[in-house]
C-alpha cells in the first residue's frame, strides 16, 4: 500500500453527518419575501387532493423554519432545486401580491404556496397554487407545509404549466401530455399510467391563466 | 450546467467535509463549511462547464471557508479534536496515527497534502485552487512529506519531491 492509499484509507474515516448538515442547507433564513412580482400570465394555480396522490420521492427537505423551505422536486423529469414558501392569512389563505399587466401592484392572489426555482436557462421561475385535504368526514382544510412539500416532492408531482403561446400542458413523472385542445366546459379529464399506477386528472380553467389540477387513483375528482 | 444541491451534497458531502476537517480540525466546523459551501452553490448563478468543474469550484470554497473558521475570533464550545478522533472507526490503527500526524502539521502543508493525496489533483490544480505558484505547493508539499516521514518513520514511504 503505497501513501496515497493509505491517506485515503485514514480520512475515510470521517463521515459528514448529512441529516445535521443538510437540515441547515437554508436560503437566506433572515431575507424576508413578503411580496412577490408575478405576471397574472405566469401564474398557474395547482389544487392538491392530498388523499389521492401516489408514490413520494425520499428526497431531501431542509426545513428553513417556519414557513419556508428548500426542496428537491421534479420539473419536467429533472430533479431542480427549489424554494417552496406557504402563506396563511387569517382566512387561511394568502397575501402575496403580484404585478398586474400594467406593472403595478395588484390585489392579493388566492394562493397558499409559492414555488420558486431556476430553469435550465438560469431564468428565475415560479408557480403558485393552493391545496386542501379532504379529511375522512369529508370535510376540506389547507394543506400544511409537510404536506405540501411531500406532494410536490413526489416524482409524480403534477403540474400544469402554460407557455407563452397560450398552450397548457401537464406534466407527470416524465411525461408532458399537451392538453390545449382537450377542455370541455372548461374541465380537461384525461387518464395517465406510470408503471403499475394510474392516475385520473380532472384540470379545471379557472380563467386568467389558472388552473386546477385534482388527481385522483379512483377516478376523476368533480 | 449546475447540479441540483442534493445531488451535489450526495456525491461531494463527505469529500467536501473531509477536506473542511483537514483544515480546520473541528468537526462542527467542517460541518458548517458544508453547509455554508452548498448554501454558496445554491446561491451562486455560476455556470459550470463540467462536474469537474463543479467539484473544483467547491473544494476551493470550503477549504477558504474552513481557513476562515480557523481564524474566526467566535468559536463555539466543542469537543476536543482528542475525543473525535477517538470515536472515530478506523480500518487500521496506523491509520489513526497518519490522520493524526497530518492533522498536527501546519495548515498550510496540511491542505496541499490533502488535495494531493486525497483528492488527487496534480500541483499545477492545486496551485490553482489555491491561488498560488506550482513552486510554493511543491515546496509546501515536500516540506509535509518530510515532516510525515519523520513522525510515522516506516509506515510513510520516502518520495521524490
Amino acid at each position: 500500500m503505497n501513501n496515497r492509499e493509505r491517506y485515503k484509507r485514514a480520512f475515510q474515516a470521517l463521515h459528514a453527518p448529512n441529516n445535521e448538515w443538510l437540515e441547515a442547507v437554508n436560503m437566506d433564513r433572515n431575507s424576508q419575501h413578503t411580496r412577490f412580482s408575478l405576471s397574472r400570465r405566469a401564474a398557474v394555480a395547482v389544487m392538491i387532493a392530498v388523499l389521492l396522490v401516489g408514490s413520494l420521492s425520499a428526497a431531501y427537505a431542509a426545513d428553513l423554519g417556519g414557513f419556508r423551505r428548500m426542496v428537491t422536486l421534479w420539473f419536467h423529469g429533472q430533479a431542480t432545486d427549489a424554494r417552496v414558501e406557504v402563506y396563511t392569512g387569517e382566512d387561511g389563505g394568502v397575501d402575496v401580491e403580484y404585478a398586474s399587466e400594467g406593472d403595478e401592484e395588484g390585489s392579493p392572489a388566492p394562493a397558499s404556496y409559492v414555488v420558486t426555482w431556476k430553469d435550465e436557462n438560469g431564468e428565475e421561475r415560479q408557480m403558485m397554487g393552493g391545496g386542501v385535504a379532504m379529511e375522512a368526514d369529508g370535510t376540506e382544510r389547507p394543506l400544511t407545509m409537510d404536506e405540501y412539500v411531500e406532494e410536490l416532492m413526489g416524482a409524480g408531482a403534477e403540474l400544469v404549466e402554460v407557455n407563452d403561446e397560450g398552450r397548457v400542458t401537464l406534466y407527470w413523472y416524465d411525461q408532458a401530455v399537451d392538453i390545449t385542445d382537450r377542455f370541455e366546459d372548461g374541465a380537461c379529464r384525461l387518464t395517465l399510467t406510470h408503471g403499475d399506477e394510474t392516475m385520473y386528472f380532472t384540470v379545471i380553467d379557472a380563467g386568467d391563466g389558472a388552473y386546477n389540477v385534482s388527481a385522483s387513483e379512483d377516478g376523476y375528482v368533480d | 450546467m449546475r447540479r441540483p444541491v442534493s445531488v451535489l451534497a450526495e456525491r461531494w458531502g463527505d469529500s467536501l467535509y473531509r477536506a473542511a476537517f483537514a483544515v480546520c480540525r473541528n468537526p462542527q466546523d467542517a460541518e458548517d463549511v458544508v453547509q455554508d459551501t452548498l448554501l454558496a452553490y445554491f446561491r451562486s448563478d455560476k455556470q459550470f462547464e463540467s462536474d469537474e468543474h463543479i467539484r473544483a469550484w467547491l473544494i476551493r470554497v470550503a477549504v477558504n471557508k474552513a481557513k476562515n473558521a480557523t481564524v474566526c475570533f467566535w468559536r463555539r464550545n466543542r469537543r476536543s479534536l482528542e475525543d473525535y478522533m477517538d470515536a472515530l472507526t478506523f480500518e487500521d490503527e496506523g491509520d489513526r496515527d497518519l490522520m493524526d500526524a497530518v492533522l498536527r502539521l501546519p495548515e498550510r502543508y496540511r491542505i496541499v497534502l490533502h488535495l494531493f493525496y486525497y483528492e488527487d489533483y496534480s500541483i499545477r490544480e492545486i496551485a490553482a485552487l489555491l491561488n498560488l505558484g506550482e513552486g510554493a505547493v511543491k515546496s509546501r508539499l515536500s516540506r509535509g512529506r518530510q515532516q510525515l516521514r519523520k513522525t510515522l518513520t516506516e509506515e510513510w514511504d520516502d518520495e521524490q519531491s
